[in-house]
C-alpha cells in the first residue's frame, strides 16, 4: 500500500471489499465470527493448489454449462467448450453456490458466515449455468486472433494483449481468458458505473483491450 | 463547405457498395440511397479537402475492381455512435448476461424491441440512459403482431456460418432479426451491411449489396423451402423469356402502363411489393396484415374489379391504361368482363416459358379442347393462347383479329 500513496483508500485493499468476509467486511456476506481476511481465500502453508497459495475448497462442479453463440470461434460447439480451470475455477468455488463460503483446506470445520452459501438472491452468484457470461478457460494467442479477424463479417480481435491491467492468465495448455482478466479479486478500479471489481475505471476500457471494436471488417 | 465535400465523399462510397445506380423505385426500400444522417458527416468532415479527393479518385479507380470489396467498422453504424447509443458495450451486453444469449441484457426474442419496440419500452431504456432521447426509434415490435410476417416468433437457430442456401432439406425454417440486419455493422443507408448474401449463380457474397441478394438468402435455392414456395431466383433470372426487373432490367421494351418514373429500363426491388401495409409505419418486409407481405393489396382470386382489387399492381401499372387496353387488347374484357384476378394469367416474379409474365400453370386454367395449354408471343401487342377458361375454348384465341377491338368488346 505504501507504494500506491496517490491511490484513494477505496481503491487498495481488499479491506473495503465485498471479499472481505470477515465480522468486519461490507458486503452480503460476513463471517460470525472470524476477524481474519485473507484465509478466506489463502493460506502460507499446505495450500492446495499451490498457486495462488489457495485456501478455499475447489467445488467440484463438472458439468458448467458453457457459452455458446453462433460466432463463437474458441470451440465448436456448446458442448465442446474446454473444462473451467485455471484462476476460474477458484472464483467459482464460491461463486457457483454449491460449495460452502467458510469451507477451508486448512480447517477441518467450516468458518460459519452469514449466508453459509452464494444463492441467487446475493449479488455475486453466478451458478453453474455459465452461458450469458463470457466464454471462459478458453486459450487466446495469435491462432485464435487469426480465426477471427480472417473472417469477413465479425468483430476483431487485438493481438498481441499488452495492456497493463487487463492481462491473460493460464488457460488449458497456454494462456487464456479467465475471470481475473477483467476482475482484480482484491479490488477493482471501477467507476460508479462499472462492474464490481472491474480492472479498469469504466465498463468498456475492458471489452476494448480485447475486442477491436472499432475496427474496420470486410477488406 | 466541408459538410458537402463530406456528403460528396460519402455518397461515392455507398454508391459503390450498393451497385449500379438505380431508377428510384415506387416505394421507399431497404437500401435506397438516403441523405445522408450529419452526425456520420461531421466525423468525414473533419478530413482535409486533399485527402476526401484522394478518397473519391481512389473508389473510382476501386469500383472498376471486379471482386466484392466491402469495410465497414462499429463506428460507422448508429449502434457504434455513442451518442445514440450512450453507454457502449455496456449498452447491449452484460460480462454476466442472460443464460443462453451472447452476453445480452435479456433474451434474444426481446432484446431488439428494447429500443425498437413499444414507447413503454423504449422510454424504460431512455431512462436508463442506454438510448438518448434525441434519437427516435420505430416500433417494430408492433409489425410483427400482424397476420403475416417473418416469423421471429420461431426461436432462433440462426448460425453466422450457416450454409446458405440450406443444403440440408430437414432443417427447420427460422428468421430472426440477426439473419437481417447485423447487430452491429447495420446502418440507415444499407439495412442488411455485414449480412452475407446470395447471388442469382448462388454464390455466397461477404455483404448484401442487392436487396435480392438477402432475400435469396431463403427464398431461393433452399433445399428446405416450403411446399407453397418457389426459388424466386429461378424465376427473376435474366435468361427467362420474362421477369420482373429485379436482378436487371425486363425484357420487354413495351410497357405503356409504367407509372413514372418507372420505365422499361427501370429495377425494381423485392420491398417494392413485400412492405409495411402502413405507408407511414417502418419501411421492410417485416410483416403486413396483406398475404404475402405485400405492402398493398392484392387479390389472386377472380372477382369484381376495383382499383383496390389490384392495388398492388396498379401501384406501378396505371389502371386506365391496363384497363384502357393500351397492351394487351383484352386486358379489360378479361379483368372487367370476365372477372379474371391479374394472377390467373400472370406470375408476379417471372415466368421460365412466356414473355409479359405468362404464367399458364394455374389450377383455374384448362388445356384447350384439342389439348393444348400455350401462349405465343407473335410481338407487340400480338399472340395467340390455347386454353380453356370457364369453358370458353382459346383454340387458339388470336390477337389481333381483323375485326376492330370495340366490337371485340362488346362480344360476350
Amino acid at each position: 500500500m505504501a507504494l500506491f500513496p496517490l491511490l484513494s483508500p477505496a481503491e487498495v485493499g481488499i479491506k473495503n471489499t465485498k471479499h472481505n468476509l470477515s465480522v468486519s467486511g461490507p458486503g452480503p456476506v460476513s463471517a460470525v465470527t472470524e476477524k481474519q481476511i485473507c484465509k478466506f481465500c489463502h493460506t502460507p502453508h499446505n495450500a492446495s493448489p499451490a498457486v495462488p497459495l489457495w485456501n478455499h475448497l475447489l467445488t467440484e462442479e463438472q458439468n458448467y454449462i458453457n457459452y455458446w453463440s453462433p460466432t463463437l470461434k474458441s470451440y465448436p460447439s456448446q458442448g465442446a467448450a474446454p473444462p473451467v480451470d485455471g484462476f476460474s475455477r477458484l472464483c467459482l468455488s464460491c461463486h457457483d453456490g454449491t460449495v460452502a463460503l467458510g469451507a477451508l483446506v486448512n480447517r477441518e470445520e467450516e468458518i460459519e458466515t452469514v449466508p453459509d452459501v452464494l444463492t441467487e438472491s446475493i449479488p455475486g452468484y453466478l451458478g453453474t449455468d455459465l452461458s450469458g457470461g463470457h466464454p471462459i478457460s478458453i486459450v487466446f494467442d495469435a491462432a485464435l486472433a487469426n480465426l477471427r479477424n480472417t473472417d469477413p463479417n465479425i468483430m476483431h480481435l487485438n493481438w498481441p494483449i499488452n495492456d497493463p491491467d487487463v492481462r491473460l492468465y493460464p488457460a488449458q495448455n497456454g494462456f487464456g481468458v479467465q475471470c481475473t482478466c477483467c476482475h482484480d479479486p482484491h479490488g477493482g478500479k471501477g467507476g460508479a458505473e462499472a462492474p464490481p471489481f472491474w480492472r479498469k475505471t469504466t465498463y468498456d476500457e475492458v471489452c476494448l483491450v480485447c475486442h477491436d471494436v472499432l475496427s474496420t471488417i470486410g477488406h | 463547405m466541408k459538410k458537402s465535400i463530406g456528403i460528396f465523399k460519402a455518397r461515392k462510397k455507398e454508391e459503390f457498395i450498393a451497385g449500379p445506380v438505380k431508377q428510384p423505385a415506387y416505394t421507399d426500400t431497404m437500401t435506397a440511397d438516403p441523405p445522408v444522417p450529419v452526425a456520420a458527416e461531421k466525423s468525414h468532415a473533419r478530413h482535409w479537402l486533399a485527402c476526401a479527393l484522394i478518397a473519391v479518385l481512389l473508389s473510382l479507380i476501386l469500383s472498376l475492381y471486379p471482386g466484392p470489396l466491402y469495410s465497414t467498422s462499429l463506428f460507422e453504424s448508429p449502434h457504434g455512435d455513442k451518442s445514440k447509443v450512450l453507454k457502449g458495450c455496456r449498452s447491449c451486453h452484460r460480462g454476466h448476461g442472460v443464460l443462453n444469449t451472447p452476453m445480452l441484457a435479456e433474451s434474444k426474442e426481446t432484446f431488439c424491441f428494447r429500443c425498437h419496440g413499444d414507447s413503454f419500452t423504449v422510454q424504460q431504456t431512455r431512462s436508463q440512459g442506454i438510448l438518448s432521447y434525441s434519437t427516435e426509434t420505430a416500433d417494430i415490435s408492433k409489425e410483427f403482431l400482424k397476420p403475416y410476417r417473418h416469423p421471429i416468433e420461431k426461436t432462433g437457430i440462426h448460425r453466422h456460418d450457416e450454409t446458405l442456401p440450406e443444403t440440408d432439406a430437414a432443417a427447420p425454417r427460422h428468421a430472426e432479426c440477426s439473419d437481417c440486419h447485423h447487430h452491429h455493422y447495420v446502418t440507415s443507408g444499407n439495412k442488411a451491411k455485414g449480412i452475407t448474401g446470395v447471388t442469382p449463380q448462388r454464390a455466397l457474397v461477404e455483404t448484401v449489396q442487392s436487396e435480392y441478394e438477402l432475400c435469396f438468402k431463403c427464398h431461393s435455392y433452399s433445399a428446405n423451402l416450403p411446399a407453397d414456395q418457389t426459388n424466386k431466383a429461378e424465376l427473376f433470372n435474366v435468361g427467362n423469356p420474362s421477369y420482373h426487373p429485379v436482378i436487371d432490367r425486363g425484357k420487354n421494351s413495351f410497357v405503356p402502363s409504367l407509372i413514372p418514373p418507372l420505365n422499361d429500363t427501370s429495377i425494381i426491388q423485392c420491398s417494392d411489393c413485400h412492405n409495411n401495409d402502413d405507408p407511414l409505419g417502418p419501411r421492410g418486409p417485416h410483416a403486413s396484415n396483406n398475404r404475402y407481405i405485400l405492402t398493398r393489396n392484392f387479390s389472386d382470386l377472380d372477382g369484381n374489379e376495383n382499383p383496390y382489387q389490384y392495388e398492388l399492381c396498379y401501384g406501378c401499372h396505371r389502371r386506365s391504361s391496363i384497363l384502357g387496353d393500351e397492351s394487351f387488347r383484352y386486358h379489360n374484357l378479361h379483368i372487367t368482363t370476365a372477372g379474371a384476378s391479374c394472377r390467373t394469367c400472370h406470375n408476379p416474379h417471372g415466368s421460365l416459358f412466356y414473355s409479359h409474365l405468362i404464367d399458364l400453370d394455374n389450377l383455374n386454367i384448362m388445356p384447350s379442347d384439342n389439348g393444348r395449354l400455350e401462349f405465343i408471343d407473335m410481338g407487340e401487342r400480338a399472340g395467340e393462347c390455347f386454353l380453356n377458361c370457364h369453358n370458353k375454348d382459346h383454340d387458339p384465341a388470336q390477337y389481333p383479329v381483323t375485326l376492330p377491338v370495340k366490337e371485340q368488346k362488346s362480344r360476350k
